[in-house]
């Protein structure tokens, strides 16, 4: 219940307060986006095999969204951030998808 | 000096194990973390999952949606700005298009009104001989409407070969302005009386010109398919079209070039009047004010 209460309210932090995002940041969104989906889906599997740590769970959000932003800031260093990002998108795209498909097999057994 | 020989690398027994990487990709398991930590609470004697109501579930939630919120306002913002300024410009385009119409409008009313005054004041001063002069004057330069037999033209540019390999850049055969003034001057010469070319009345004072990639009839660019109209005599210009010199070019460009050309004799076909009828005046400049400036 919590954590749906706490994203609910991110949510209307989100929409009331909208905070200008500074440009130099805004390549960096999208990259953080899936990578904190990639992170949730993996809790997502954690807690439906009953092993679901929160502290886990932290750890790898943050590691997920510094490490995605790093690799591309990287990237725009070297000139190379459009093919940067998308490697990024590959690889978490992957295992978004691996990780659903092992949630759809713990939901529905298929 | 000998090298001491390389031992032989033992053998994998697992079969499988060149699929590792694979498999990982296909059916990772889940987060080494988890497991890891699952185990250390279990040895305490804690059960394997932490539960999901704590204050730092609360905290990650709450940034984790606000990350997502703050993103899909932030990338999609730009798009209702644009919207407002293309609803803009399109009002804009329309009302400048509009204020066109009406212009040209205006522009046939005076012509037909001077029209009917110069042959108004040529009856009175000429007698009613001259009023036919005016009129086929305003022929030959292209002020009046014609309708009348004639043959239309159409040339389209080469359409992209299956030949070359996928991907590359394939660059068809265009029609360019010499065709276009080719299959004028052709027409000219076989006794068209009006010509006009996508709707643009030719005149004594037209151009047709290649600037870039567009082709350019009195300052104006047109877009393919390019139709060549032509009032006259339909037995002859039929017979330049197909035979005769520009019929010759005309399959050249189709044969070689793969220009698409088609012509096409027509019973009726009606020529607007030319839209710059400009008359220019020469004079001789004073002495004074030619050496003032």
């Amino acid at each position: 219940m919590i954590p749906v209460l706490g994203l609910l309210l991110g949510v209307a932090v989100g929409l009331l307060v909208s905070p200008e995002v500074p440009l130099w940041l805004q390549p960096y969104l999208p990259i953080a986006v899936i990578a904190a989906l990639d992170a949730v889906f993996g809790a997502t599997r954690a807690a439906l095999e009953g092993i679901f740590n929160d502290r886990v769970f932290v750890i790898s959000f943050l590691s997920n969204v510094v490490v995605a932003a790093l690799i591309v800031f990287l990237g725009n260093q070297l000139g190379v951030g459009a093919q940067l990002s998308t490697g990024v998108v590959v690889v978490l795209g992957l295992r978004i998808f691996s990780n659903v498909a092992a949630i759809r097999r713990h939901l529905l057994g298929a | 000096m000998r090298l001491p020989r390389a031992g032989v690398a033992e053998r994998n027994p697992d079969p499988a194990a060149s699929m590792a990487l694979l498999e990982q990709v296909l059916d990772p398991p889940v987060g080494p973390g988890y497991q890891s930590a699952a185990a250390a609470r279990e040895e305490e004697g804690l059960p394997p999952s932490s539960g999901y109501s704590t204050a730092l579930m609360f905290v990650t939630s709450l940034v984790l949606g606000t990350l997502v919120t703050v993103s899909a306002v932030t990338l999609r913002a730009p798009d209702p700005v644009a919207a407002e300024t293309r609803a803009q410009l399109i009002s804009r385009i329309e009302a400048a298009q509009q204020a066109g119409d009406e212009t040209s409008e205006r522009v046939d009313e005076l012509r037909a009104q001077i029209l009917e005054l110069e042959q108004a004041q040529v009856r009175s001063a000429q007698g009613p001989a001259a009023e036919g002069g005016i009129a086929a004057a305003s022929l030959q330069v292209g002020a009046q409407a014609v309708r009348g037999p004639g043959v239309v033209v159409v040339l389209q540019d080469a359409l992209p070969g299956d030949s070359g390999s996928p991907g590359e850049p394939q660059n068809p055969e265009r029609v360019n302005a010499r065709d276009i003034q080719l299959v004028v001057n052709g027409l000219w010469s076989a006794g068209a009386e009006a010509v006009s070319v996508n709707e643009h009345r030719l005149t004594s004072t037209s151009a047709i010109r290649f600037a870039g990639e567009a082709i350019i009839v009195d300052f104006r660019g047109l877009a393919p398919p390019y139709e060549i109209r032509a009032i006259g005599d339909p037995e002859r210009l039929a017979q330049e079209t197909s035979t005769g010199m520009t019929g010759a070019y005309l399959a050249e460009v189709r044969n070689q070039l793969g220009i698409r050309a088609e012509v096409t004799t027509q019973e009726e076909i009606t020529i607007g009047p030319a839209e710059r009828l400009t008359t220019r005046v020469g004079r001789v400049p004073d002495e004074a004010t030619g050496q003032d400036r």
